[in-house]
């Protein structure tokens, strides 16, 4: 007999995704639970009575694992269409499962941190707070709304995408120029939103005031004649030189913590 | 009245730091600050206060990325707790700044702890998937990460705004300026991370135009988010319009 997915079990496994998928996030395999508790509602649903089979499903998604949180949907649909040609007696090995999702976690995962992080998030973000400094409670009620209604829709839609038409469909996105020109584009639009936000958002200035004989000059206000907000920039852009040779987060905020106390005890920065 | 508020916010810092339910990350944890300012506006009967409050304590955290796992800053704790705090001492929103980014520090550093911890039920979850116990996968998915975040953040959350609040105003009042002082330059600082993540992650060198054109058009026309946003929308079509003809 034919084993199918039905629509329940499929959004049963989209929610366990979308709800537990960074749950219990370790270094060890990163999302490799949340990604298997998004397969147990199909798991239990093609091996109700074959505890062997359960066993080796689970064990080939208890692996490493790491993507965008709603993008990344999508390779969960592609690999609950791969489970159930699997169960169905089709020639997948865990072998090529596992490849599907190596291989589509992290372009999918740069697409979703440039959608998601540097448009989505970091707009509403701009928007609602700026509405909220001016005292409307619109602005943090409009934020919840709108963000979650993104991560829900986007999640469901493509994880449908990804089960309906499988693997073929999102590999030839991927694969194709026309996507990468659509990442590039969408790249140019979230770094022109990051330069704005290096204006508005990073408030760094300098209280040094120089004292020529008889007149003092602040330098901050020589600074802005040159350039407004220009030690925002080369902060940023500095701060960007220790990321990109791959110093850890953590340790640039503490890099960045000493020099805050530093420079603001000695009123050179503030 | 201080009792609930406490716990609900304890609560909120836990879910959002644990992820629970993922969807909320981006809601309830990028906005923490936001969110939080508000609901504690309508819980101490001043919406106007939370809403300063929040909204300026999030502006240090408008520009934090999560890119790989590893994060820029910590808009939750700084956020339901920071934003808590702060408003229960009845501070000014430069101080919130302080007391938000020193707890947002302290949060980025559990996080690597936390996720340490959850190692832990990885070997656990491989005894039950032996069994083929799909049912004992789940929890340790699901319920067993609670506990460490309910250690990690919910007791020291709880006990932080129930006891520390009303210590910190105390303690605000005879703050030395100059700490302060020093604390809100970190505070100021701490954007630039997430915003250099992002900027690491979209980089090229074809796009350096439009990074200027970002700048630009706050640091020196003074436009906001939105307007930029929709310049960038259709310079960006220009850009695909130009770029697909080449790889065509």
């Amino acid at each position: 007999m034919e084993k199918n997915l039905d629509q329940k079990t499929l959004k049963k496994s989209w929610l366990n995704w979308v709800s537990f998928g960074q749950q219990c996030y370790n270094y060890e395999i990163m999302q490799g639970l949340g990604f298997a508790s998004s397969m147990i509602p199909i798991i239990n649903k093609l091996y109700p009575d074959d505890a062997e089979a359960r066993k080796a499903a689970l064990e080939r998604h208890l692996t490493y694992y790491n993507t965008e949180n709603n993008w990344g949907a999508a390779v969960a649909g592609i690999v609950a269409s791969m489970e159930e040609e699997k169960a169905n007696g089709a020639n997948i090995t865990d072998g090529s499962i596992n490849s599907i999702k190596a291989a589509l976690s992290g372009p999918l995962a740069g697409i979703g941190d440039t959608v998601t992080q540097s448009l989505v998030k970091t707009c509403l973000l701009g928007i609602c707070c700026d509405m909220a400094l001016k005292g409307n409670a619109l602005g943090p009620i409009l934020f919840f709304v709108l963000m979650s209604a993104y991560c829900l829709g986007l999640s469901k839609y493509v994880f449908d995408q990804g089960y309906k038409s499988g693997k073929t469909s999102v590999t030839r996105l991927l694969a194709g120029g026309k996507m990468t020109a659509v990442t590039e584009a969408l790249g140019a639009l979230g770094l022109m939103v990051v330069g704005s936000m290096i204006a508005s958002n990073v408030n760094i200035a300098t209280p040094l005031v120089l004292n020529l004989g008889q007149t003092s000059v602040s330098l901050q206000g020589i600074l802005d004649a040159i350039c407004p907000k220009l030690l925002s920039l080369v902060t940023v852009f500095a701060v960007y030189r220790l990321v990109n040779k791959g110093v850890k987060p953590i340790k640039i905020i503490g890099i960045l913590f000493v020099v805050g106390i530093i420079g603001g005890l000695l009123g050179i920065l503030g | 009245m201080l009792l609930i508020q406490a716990l609900i916010m304890a609560t909120l810092a836990m879910l959002s730091k644990c992820g629970m339910p993922m969807w909320s990350r981006w809601s309830l944890g990028m906005g923490a600050p936001l969110i939080a300012g508000f609901l504690n506006g309508i819980l101490m009967g001043d919406v106007a206060y939370g809403l300063q409050m929040g909204a300026s304590i999030m502006l240090v955290y408008v520009g934090v990325a999560i890119i790989g796992g590893a994060i820029s800053g910590d808009p939750m704790l700084g956020g339901w707790l920071g934003v808590t705090a702060s408003m229960m001492a009845h501070a000014e929103p430069e101080l919130g700044i302080t007391v938000a980014s020193t707890l947002g520090i302290i949060g980025s550093l559990l996080s690597p702890l936390e996720r340490t911890l959850n190692s832990g039920w990885v070997a656990r979850a491989h005894a039950y998937a032996e069994k083929g116990d799909t049912k004992g996968v789940m929890r340790m998915a699901t319920l067993a990460p609670m506990l460490v975040a309910f250690v990690l953040y919910w007791i020291p959350g709880f006990i932080l705004l129930y006891l520390g609040a009303p210590a910190l105003e105390g303690i605000l009042a005879n703050f030395p300026p100059q700490i302060t002082k020093a604390l809100s330059t970190v505070g100021k600082l701490l954007p630039a991370l997430g915003l250099a993540m992002l900027v690491n992650l979209l980089f090229k060198n074809s796009l350096i135009p439009f990074i200027i054109f970002g700048f630009v058009a706050t640091a020196y026309l003074g436009l906001g988010t939105m307007p930029v946003a929709f310049i960038g929308v259709g310079l960006a079509i220009l850009h695909y319009i130009y770029t697909r003809k080449e790889t065509e």
